[in-house]
């Protein structure tokens, strides 16, 4: 990686990390646009459509987003070769389940994707279920609840970006919109949950 | 359910615990009914705001996708709504292909290699213009001694895999200009799979010119839509005129 690419890339992994949306936002956009056709380019040439690449680079991108928020996370190589490597192991996945492999022209291991989280990202039941559940929670808990599990915001910072007068009442947002989810989980389908 | 414990299973799903509380608070969950709920329950929440964050960030990046990539989006969500249109269209270029046809009967593949095909420039970055070697086959290329380079190559017993990526375009071009079509292909898929991202535009469409020289209509139809396809490709322009075109 050359210094100027090092830095550029410094730069966006502490954006992405940002609490400030537009930041945040900035260095989604720069690492949209400068990856996007490349993944493209490769999905296209390996029997896949254009609305394929676009489901799959969104995919990288939202798993590369997951791994950038916890503070140990280091990026070897550049953004673009991390997003390539995640697109290409994900659309490796996909043509393996579909069990059209032979076609492809290159094996490409490099960045290792938990299963789990490929699991995540699919429509099943699961998810549809969270969807279902989610229209009984008001907007307010779902923003606490996205910024403390999936951004993996301290309850100081959650402060800031709510706009709470202090951590304290983060905190308590925060036991409230657990207790509401709590009662949600409890009162619909535990047996069921329990066994997935 | 005692604190301590809701707390023990909090710092568990948040991957707090050590290997030793983690066999302990497992070991208790098997033979207790309330702590094994308490561990689905904050699983489920935890997957919960997971969820959120992922759907919510696939919106933010449907929005991104369509401000940066507007045709895309537009010709995939409107095709049915647009559809009498897409038909006016269809017939538009039927009909435009066929007058297009009569006026180009002798419109052989050599014409159309004439207006599209030009090799291309051979300029080596600093690193690799200081090496000997490298200069020796950058002349003999811009000199148009295209024999001479694959026999310089060859006779040196160079592995492809030494060469800079724009010397071995250099070599597929090369290839090209002394009508070993497959050997070009080789080489263009050999550079391909090195993931230099900086050549692959040139390496898509010299694949379509060998396909051009070949009379191949078929291959040369899909690398040129696999160009098209691509919004900022350098030769999409290119593509597309030519695509019109056979």
């Amino acid at each position: 990686m050359t210094e100027a690419a090092e830095m550029n890339d410094v730069n966006t992994l502490k954006n992405l990390r940002s609490n400030i949306k537009k930041e945040r936002n900035d260095a989604l956009k720069d690492v949209y646009a400068s990856c996007y056709e490349y993944v493209k380019r490769y999905i296209i040439s390996n029997n896949g459509t254009v609305t394929d690449a676009k489901d799959i680079f969104q995919d990288a991108i939202i798993i590369m987003y997951e791994k950038v928020q916890n503070e140990d996370f280091k990026l070897t190589c550049t953004f673009k070769t991390y997003l390539y490597s995640i697109s290409k192991n994900i659309w490796l996945n996909k043509l393996r389940k579909k069990g059209s492999i032979i076609q492809l022209e290159v094996e490409y291991e490099e960045v290792d994707i938990d299963s789990n989280a490929l699991e995540k990202l699919e429509q099943n039941e699961l998810n549809k279920y969270y969807e279902q559940l989610l229209d009984q929670v008001d907007t307010e808990s779902q923003k606490v609840l996205r910024l403390y599990y999936f951004e993996k915001k301290k309850m100081k910072d959650i402060a800031k970006i709510m706009g709470y007068a202090n951590e304290q009442v983060a905190k308590n947002k925060k036991l409230r919109s657990l207790k509401k989810l709590r009662a949600l989980l409890f009162n619909s389908q535990l047996k069921y949950l329990a066994h997935k | 359910m005692e604190d301590n414990i809701k707390k023990l299973i909090e710092d568990y799903h948040d991957g707090l615990l050590g290997e030793e509380d983690k066999t302990k608070l497992l070991e208790m969950a098997e033979s207790n009914i309330e702590i094994m709920k308490e561990l689905t329950i904050q699983k489920h929440i935890m997957n919960t705001g997971e969820y959120i964050g992922r759907r919510e960030l696939r919106l933010e990046l449907d929005k991104i996708h369509e401000e940066l990539y507007p045709n895309e989006i537009r010709t995939s969500k409107n095709k049915t709504k647009y559809w009498p249109l897409y038909l006016l269209l269809a017939i538009a270029s039927l009909v435009a292909a066929f007058f297009f046809q009569q006026r180009n009967v002798d419109n052989s593949n050599e014409s159309l290699i004439a207006i599209y095909y030009t090799p291309m420039e051979l300029n080596l970055g600093k690193r690799n213009a200081n090496t000997q070697q490298f200069k020796e086959l950058t002349l003999l290329y811009n000199a148009n001694k295209y024999d001479k380079l694959i026999a310089e190559v060859n006779s040196k017993n160079v592995s492809i895999n030494e060469l800079p990526s724009p010397i071995l375009l250099a070599l597929a071009v090369s290839n090209i200009e002394t009508k070993q079509y497959n050997e070009a292909l080789l080489l263009l898929n050999n550079l391909e799979s090195r993931e230099d991202f900086n050549i692959q535009d040139e390496i898509d469409w010299y694949r379509s010119m060998t396909y051009l020289h070949m009379n191949n209509i078929s291959e040369l139809k899909s690398s040129l839509k696999k160009i098209i396809e691509l919004e900022n490709h350098d030769y999409r322009r290119q593509a597309i005129a030519l695509f019109n075109q056979i």
